[in-house]
């Protein structure tokens, strides 16, 4: 049973990666610790100048470390027990989320990508804009700005774009036509997520990637906490006091008395036998 | 163009070995058939534990694995695993890694507790004190009463039951039951850790909404950014 790769193989005394001898081609190639990754996050593309800009300005301006953010605190967690490893890769297991932080960027990519297709005028590009976002329940993917009016990070990403060489780009472009359109539509604020799906579909990545790609520009953020909380971390995180837990489930009860109690909607079966 | 490797030529097996489930179109566990014997025949139960130990469970085995599951089983909101279970669904994970993302907040907890389950089996085995984080140094009445019954129920399940006194924990009851059921390894323990908690960790995430950041205390506990300079 032999099937087709074109990542690579290890040799006897060079290994290929991409296909590039690594000793050899990759060793010339990289110039910095992080240029491996960003090879196979581009499965081998050849990235000019603005390419590469546009990776290092998501990675830059996707840097939100706080503690307390959702996915940060679960890496946190999943590390408290003195395992950096685990809480490491085990909190970005939920980057794949369709609904909020990188992993949106793969719906709003496509949509993007749908979008080009169907925009032949003003009228055309608005139809397809409101299509794609109906198709996620009346919010555009990439919309949305919670705790506070505007994302810095977007601002900061079309900040530091503006007059460079990305700015011309066609996805780059596209998206200031999308968040227009939506506008008029009265549907929000754009998120970070808007300009790094552009990015990255001008840099080449496919859209179906354009979420593990985001989500991998953004590993630092996961990389720091998780070793700060292997090392800080402990019983107060592993045992929370009952005096924080809001229990609103079932009243006590007796398996000798079957009783009627009010349950989480979540816990109904669509019928009972 | 195909390039040669150095795992082209190296001897390898050719076979996927296994030894619990057998690979025929009807499968069986341990060599019963699952659907013509064992589903109408025994319990769920006794199907986990003739998972793990290649044995039908006898009578007593049943009653003491039943008991320290049950006990192991509750973990609230405010333990890790299910803060985790709850943490990933507020931040809009697919529900196709929840499952992961949990196992690895209980498969941490889990070792941890581990740790501390050696000494304790020590102590069953007469080599060492009782963990302290395990006995429960000022019992309740509710606490003595599920100790108490605990002891006397192990006394009809095994040749040698539960030491009467320290009190242990609700934890540690369910681990001291396992070490007298025969089955001290980690990767057993692992297992009937997740047997008894996987359900009731993900009942506690199906209760809680995807993205449901709103309702979620973000600042439990609380952290504050300093730089040294």
């Amino acid at each position: 049973m032999s099937k087709i790769t074109r990542v690579g193989i290890i040799g006897a005394t060079d290994h290929r990666f991409l296909g590039r001898s690594v000793f050899g081609d990759l060793n010339r190639e990289s110039t910095h610790p992080g240029d491996p990754l960003v090879l196979a996050l581009t499965m081998g593309a050849t990235l000019d100048a603005d390419d590469r800009e546009a990776l290092r300005l998501i990675a830059v301006c996707t840097t939100s470390p706080d503690a307390r953010i959702w996915p940060l605190k679960l890496c946190r967690l999943l590390a408290s027990h003195g395992d950096a490893t685990a809480g490491f890769f085990g909190a970005q297991l939920v980057a794949g989320s369709g609904q909020m932080g990188p992993g949106v960027s793969r719906n709003c990519a496509e949509g993007f990508v749908y979008i080009a297709e169907h925009s032949d005028d003003d009228a055309a590009l608005e139809t397809a804009v409101l299509a794609w976002r109906d198709r996620f329940g009346g919010r555009f993917p990439g919309f949305g700005v919670a705790l506070r009016a505007q994302d810095e990070r977007l601002l900061a990403i079309r900040r530091l774009v503006a007059g460079t060489g990305l700015e011309g780009r066609p996805f780059w472009r596209l998206q200031a036509r999308v968040a227009e359109a939506l506008a008029k539509h009265g549907t929000g604020e754009p998120n970070v997520v808007f300009a790094i799906a552009a990015l990255l579909l001008d840099v080449g990545i496919p859209a179906a990637n354009c979420g593990l790609v985001a989500s991998t520009l953004m590993t630092h953020v996961y990389l720091a906490q998780a070793i700060e909380a292997a090392r800080d971390e402990g019983p107060d995180l592993h045992a929370m006091p009952a005096s924080v837990v809001d229990y609103r489930g079932a009243p006590p009860r007796h398996t000798s008395e079957p009783v009627d109690v009010q349950l989480h909607p979540a816990l109904h079966r669509v019928h009972r036998p | 163009v195909k390039f040669p490797g150095l795992l082209d030529h190296v001897p390898c097996a050719s076979a996927l070995v296994g030894h619990v489930v057998s690979p025929d179109p009807e499968p069986r566990l341990h060599g019963y058939e699952v659907r013509g014997d064992l589903a109408k025949n025994v319990s769920f139960l006794d199907l986990g534990w003739l998972a793990l130990t290649g044995q039908l469970p006898t009578d007593a085995e049943r009653a003491a694995v039943g008991r320290a599951l049950a006990w192991l089983s509750p973990m609230h909101v405010g333990e890790g695993p299910a803060h985790a279970a709850v943490l990933t669904r507020v931040a809009g994970a697919p529900d196709a890694v929840l499952p992961g993302v949990v196992g690895v907040a209980l498969g941490q907890h889990t070792a941890a507790e581990i740790s501390t389950a050696n000494q304790l089996f020590a102590w069953l085995e007469g080599r060492e004190e009782a963990p302290a984080a395990w006995v429960v140094h000022e019992p309740n009445a509710a606490d003595l009463a599920a100790h108490d019954d605990l002891v006397r129920a192990s006394i009809d399940w095994f040749d040698v039951p539960l030491p009467a006194r320290p009190v242990l924990t609700r934890v540690a009851g369910a681990y001291a039951l396992f070490h007298r059921l025969g089955i001290v390894d980690p990767v057993r323990l692992h297992a009937l850790s997740a047997w008894a908690r996987l359900p009731v960790l993900l009942a506690e995430a199906a209760c809680t909404r995807p993205g449901s950041i709103a309702s979620y205390p973000t600042r439990l506990p609380d952290y504050e950014y300093v730089e040294d300079r």
